[in-house]
């Protein structure tokens, strides 16, 4: 229907002329300056079934001063390209192109025929390319031209683009190129190359990488490569890459090969290297293998080495590996092995057999793992002291694993031993911190020495990026070995020194823990800052849909149930916790076994020596109730994430007892709290004041 | 307003090296211990990571890459000094990400610019050898996501797209109990978000702050005057720049559903997307929207809908429907939500135990050093965001797309073919 439509529409635009009239704009185009946003937005719809007649009106609304105009237009138009972009709809796309590249004419606003140009650049063919391609020399409109001309796939374009080349700014001349690079116009090659000796040496750079794209070799031009590797070797042998994967496309596979291996043997970093193995891989090129074995003990590279040998389907692979074994050094036998194991070569089950008497810890090590069997601790050990970096890491994880299990098994000094061997060879930190948490748990004054060193190097001026891992594994090691020493003084002296001093807070929870373990009343810390430590807690009670905010599970305004509560068949007593972590935020999830829809109540007894004025700074995860002394002082109802501080609740403490009453909401996962005491000008009070050990 | 010289295509590469010799002169990035002592961290033990665009999430990065980053670079000066003084340490600093490029200290770069340069800027890295943890979505066109893998590939660079739903916890709870058909055949999936806003005030363009590189900010993405209306974090409701929340959310739904369904490498064969344009305020994408993603083998649709029926009471998710019920997957992001009863499932010994992350920056570090592919690859990456740019392509042509999976290119439709492909401005091309 709509099509009939069309086509009276365009028979009237054509005999309207001929008879001297003014073609009517369309009706629904009035209704693009509405006020009223129900109908601009259905003449934007009508816009579409109208097409070519209704482009030059609406286009008239882009230079409206309204932007809600300027919008309605802007869509109008990309609706009736994108309807004329149909599959099936050749003779309105044809009209619409036409409409659109009319509106390029200088007479009209810069605003106008820039869009115009990103409309045809959805439309246009080779009706309009010359057209747009002449805005490439209109600085203003340049860019938007030639984007126009980049997504017009007909030869066209290209041939415009490459025409254009000899007449644009150097500017848009570099931006030709990419374009005709990405459009693989091949045409474009020789009116690129006289750019390599350009002037300007971004214009030359620019022309080389277009070329290489385009599949020409950087070492097959008219110009010599010194030309280009003296100024950026780098830049110049990425060239290779892209010029051997177009030739790829091209079908060429024996350009791209030579252009893989020359760019396998004069690589510039490893980035360049592993793309050269990689496209010899790709291509299953013999010349893989003699590149890739000279890889094998290049840190970066060693790895895609590796892999592409193990996996490239080329004859002789195997016979070339098993050649090379006995004159490799023990690091490339490791790998060669992996390589045999890894292709499943016809020798590899012998060959490893063998190698299991290997002079090298390393190649031992490696032959029996890769044989399913277990290496031995020896081994592994040597193997930790001297082998290629690679292999060492393995063999620290492996031998990890190993004390680990020892540990469990009751052996302390062995596993001690076994952690401090890996403790003390050179490693990722992440590896080390996996030795110190080691020793931490064995926590044997044996390893005095060792822990001494690796916390006196954390202070180091050059160690100023080791990791927290790292760190916190030495300092719990620190303490745990310094707990342990017979002389208690300097013991509780030491691990002090990391609650005080640390900046990990699993350093400064496992060194309070040690702290308890010497007797040492760890909750003074906590407390010196203005934390509660002591608390009572009884739940968990319902908060079904969030139902226990504002309900009372027993009379929060009369002094506690101290024998507990009983609610429907449900007894819940409760239980008194102290926490000395700092800051001391009170797990709930863990004190009640998770939990979910629940809230409790916390209870704090702190005696006052005379009435004082504080406040209490609170954190709560969820929502939260307060009472002092039975009077609600404060309430969050909200879920919220636990920051400490968050809420401030000013009160006074009464002489003697204060019953401090907190009920915290749980609606979903994290659940917990923590509460300081504070003067009223913010500082402090120490809390063992008001929560005298017993 | 007149449009201002291109700078970026005007500062020759030359001019880009001297600085870039001259920047190198800034502190060097080392590793601690650089020569390795026994009982010491040896050479080369960590990953140095380079952060290009440190606003926004970039920020967020910073702190997930604490221990790594030693360079940070932004094309607003605030934005970079914030980084600076997030790290508390001394490191290199740049406003052009091809300087950090060009730097040998920097093993890989972590980039949360804004979408319109994850394309160019992720090519250019891999180019560099370095590799590349991206912000999601991993492209704003097909075009562009095919280039990003196809260089990654090249240069056997390790990419992880950072739709860091598949490393939470639930989002494997939820794949580990669908791949292991507790719901039987999923005959639907209904994804939900809330609408895209409308907004933005037109005669807000003028001249960009003094400490913004607008030119730069721009890059590749056609020029237009600056209007901090769809400048930071803003530029998400500009179809161009950041293509609404299909290609923000989306990303991330449709990277869970992918993983869960195991549909990594299956695309949908036709596409419809439908939407309402904004006629009011400067940002353009649509407000409503709903897209239907129609796939033969197997016998599924995805849907996106929004605001579509919300499964939980997140902003957005996705509802499986299965044979034998449902699952309600809420988020889809770095907060995925499932039941308690998914969680708790154990599949058989036998069963199918999907890959669990160790947490998404984690498994890229791992990566790196293993050289092996990471949760989220940017092969992965691209295919999920080209479902967000097919749906873009749809919605702008008004029409189905049938979509040949082999060549990722539109079946019969040479205008839809056209928009898989966004030429750059400048000297921004991939």
């Amino acid at each position: 229907m709509y099509r009939l439509m069309w086509i009276a529409l365009l028979l009237l635009g054509l005999f309207l002329p001929l008879s001297g009239m003014a073609a009517e704009p369309p009706q629904f185009v009035e209704g693009l300056t509405s006020p009223f946003e129900n109908i601009r937005r259905d003449a934007v719809q009508s816009a579409a079934e109208t097409g070519a007649p209704a482009v030059a009106p609406i286009a008239d609304l882009l230079a409206s001063s309204s932007p809600a105009v300027v919008k309605a237009a802007t869509c109008a138009l990309e609706n009736i390209v994108a309807h004329a972009g149909c599959p099936d709809a050749d003779p309105e796309r044809d009209a619409v192109a036409k409409e659109l590249s009319n509106l390029l004419d200088a007479a009209r606003p810069e605003g106008t025929r820039r869009e115009a140009l990103q409309l045809l650049g959805l439309i246009g063919g080779d009706s309009e390319v010359n057209g747009i391609a002449a805005l490439l020399r209109e600085p203003a409109l340049a860019e938007e031209a030639r984007a126009a001309l980049d997504r017009i796939p007909t030869p066209g374009a290209a041939t415009a683009l490459i025409g254009a080349i000899g007449s644009v700014t150097p500017e848009m001349r570099i931006g030709l190129f990419d374009t005709l690079a990405r459009k693989e116009a091949r045409g474009a090659i020789a009116t690129i190359q006289p750019y390599l000796t350009d002037a300007d040496p971004e214009t030359r750079w620019r022309a080389l990488e277009a070329l290489c794209r385009l599949g020409v070799a950087p070492n097959n031009l008219p110009v010599p490569p010194q030309a280009f590797a003296r100024e950026d070797r780098k830049r110049y042998m990425r060239g290779f890459l892209w010029s051997a994967y177009a030739n790829i496309e091209m079908g060429n596979t024996e350009v791209a090969e030579n252009m893989f291996a020359t760019l396998a043997a004069f690589p510039m970093g490893r980035d360049q290297a592993s793309a050269a193995l990689l496209g010899l891989a790709k291509l299953n090129s013999p010349k893989l293998v003699e590149h890739a074995l000279g890889y094998l003990a290049e840190p970066k590279i060693r790895l895609t080495a590796i892999e592409t040998l193990s996996t490239a389907d080329i004859p002789g692979i195997d016979e070339r590996v098993e050649k090379g074994i006995p004159l490799a050094n023990p690091a490339n036998r490791v790998s060669m092995l992996q390589i045999l194991a890894a292709r499943k070569s016809a020798n590899a089950g012998a060959l490893l057999a063998a190698m299991r008497q290997d002079p090298s810890p390393e190649v031992r090590v490696a032959a029996f793992e890769l044989l399913g069997e277990e290496p031995s601790d020896s081994d592994l050990q040597e193997t930790l002291r001297k082998s290629a970096s690679w292999n060492r890491e393995h063999a620290a994880r492996e031998f990890l694993k190993r004390a680990v299990r020892v540990l469990e098994a009751g052996d302390a000094e062995k596993a001690r031993s076994m952690f401090e061997a890996v403790a003390s060879a050179t490693l990722p930190e992440e590896l080390l911190a996996s030795a110190y948490q080691g020793i931490a748990r064995v926590g044997s004054a044996a390893s005095l020495q060792i822990v001494d060193t690796a916390y006196a190097s954390l202070s180091a001026p050059e160690s100023a990026v080791s990791t927290k891992a790292y760190a916190a594994a030495v300092e719990c090691a620190y303490a745990s070995v310094h707990a342990a020493q017979p002389d208690r003084a300097a013991a509780e002296s030491e691990v002090r020194r990391i609650v005080e001093t640390s900046k990990n807070p699993d350093a400064v929870k496992f060194a309070l823990g040690k702290l308890r373990q010497l007797g040492v009343d760890s909750r003074v810390y906590a407390r010196r800052q203005g934390f509660i430590t002591d608390w009572r807690l009884i739940g968990p009670f319902p908060n079904e849909e969030d139902s226990a905010f504002g309900k009372s599970y027993f009379n929060e305004a009369e002094p506690l149930p101290t024998d507990g509560v009983q609610l429907e068949d449900a007894t819940y007593a409760w239980k008194a916790i102290s926490c000395d972590a700092v800051p001391a935020i009170v797990d709930l999830k863990a004190e009640f076994s998770g939990g979910e829809n629940v809230c409790v109540y916390a209870a704090a007894e702190l005696t006052s020596a005379q009435e004082t004025s504080v406040a209490f700074l609170l954190g709560t995860n969820d929502g939260c109730e307060v009472w002092l002394n039975q009077i609600k002082v404060h309430e969050h109802p909200e879920g919220r994430s636990l920051n400490v501080d968050e809420d401030r609740v000013n009160a006074v403490l009464k002489t003697g007892a204060n019953t401090l009453l907190i009920k915290v909401l749980q609606n979903r996962r994290s659940w917990g709290f923590c509460a300081r005491v504070v003067s009223e000008d913010g500082s402090p009070i120490d809390t063992a004041t008001l929560q005298p050990s017993p | 307003m007149g449009k201002p010289k291109n700078h970026a295509s005007a500062m020759s590469r030359r001019s880009f090296l001297g600085r870039s010799l001259a920047a190198a002169a800034g502190p060097m990035i080392l590793p601690r211990h650089v020569l390795g002592m026994a009982g010491q961290p040896g050479a080369n033990d960590r990953v140095v990571t380079g952060h290009i665009g440190v606003g926004g999430q970039g920020q967020y990065l910073l702190d997930q890459f604490s221990e790594n980053a030693g360079a940070v670079c932004d094309v607003d000066a605030n934005h970079l000094q914030a980084a600076l003084d997030k790290l508390g340490r001394r490191a290199y600093s740049c406003k052009d990400y091809r300087e950090l490029l060009d730097r040998e200290d920097i093993d890989a770069v972590v980039i949360a610019t804004p979408d319109h340069w994850h394309g160019v800027q992720t090519v250019h890295a891999c180019e560099a050898g370095k590799d590349v943890y991206c912000e999601k979505p991993a492209s704003k066109t097909i075009a562009e996501g095919r280039a990003m893998m196809e260089t990654a590939r090249r240069y056997g660079r390790v990419v992880q797209i950072g739709s860091q739903g598949r490393s939470t916890a639930d989002a494997h709870a939820a794949c580990t109990y669908l791949r292991n058909g507790q719901l039987g055949a999923i005959s639907k999936v209904a994804c939900w978000h809330i609408p895209n806003p409308t907004g933005g005030d037109p005669t807000k363009a003028g001249e960009p702050p003094a400490e913004l590189d607008w030119d730069l900010w721009l890059g590749p993405a056609a020029w237009r005057p600056y209007n901090p209306d769809y400048c930071h974090v803003l530029f998400r409701w500009m179809l161009d720049l950041g293509g609404g929340s299909i290609r923000d959310r989306g990303a991330h739904v449709f990277s869970v559903v992918q993983w869960c369904l195991d549909l990594d490498m299956t695309y949908p064969s036709r596409v419809t997307a439908t939407g309402t344009p904004p006629l009011e305020g400067l940002w353009d994408v649509p407000t409503a929207m709903e897209v239907v993603f129609e796939y033969d083998n197997p016998k599924l649709t995805i849907t996106w809908g929004q605001p579509g029926v919300k499964g939980s009471e997140h902003e957005f998710g996705a509802v499986f429907h299965g044979e034998k019920g449902n699952l309600v997957l809420g988020g889809g992001d770095g907060g995925c939500f499932v039941d308690d009863a998914i969680r708790a499932y154990l599949p058989p010994e036998d069963g199918v135990h999907p890959f669990r992350s160790p947490g998404h920056v984690r498994n890229f570090l791992d990566c790196v050093k293993s050289r092996e592919k990471p949760v989220m690859d940017i092969q992965f990456g691209h295919r999920v965001a080209t479902l967000c740019n097919l749906a873009d392509i749809s919605y702008r042509v008004g029409r189905t797309l049938a979509f040949d999976p082999e060549n990722e290119t539109i079946v019969n439709d040479e205008q839809a073919n056209r928009l898989l492909h966004t030429p750059g401005r400048g000297p921004w091309h991939v």
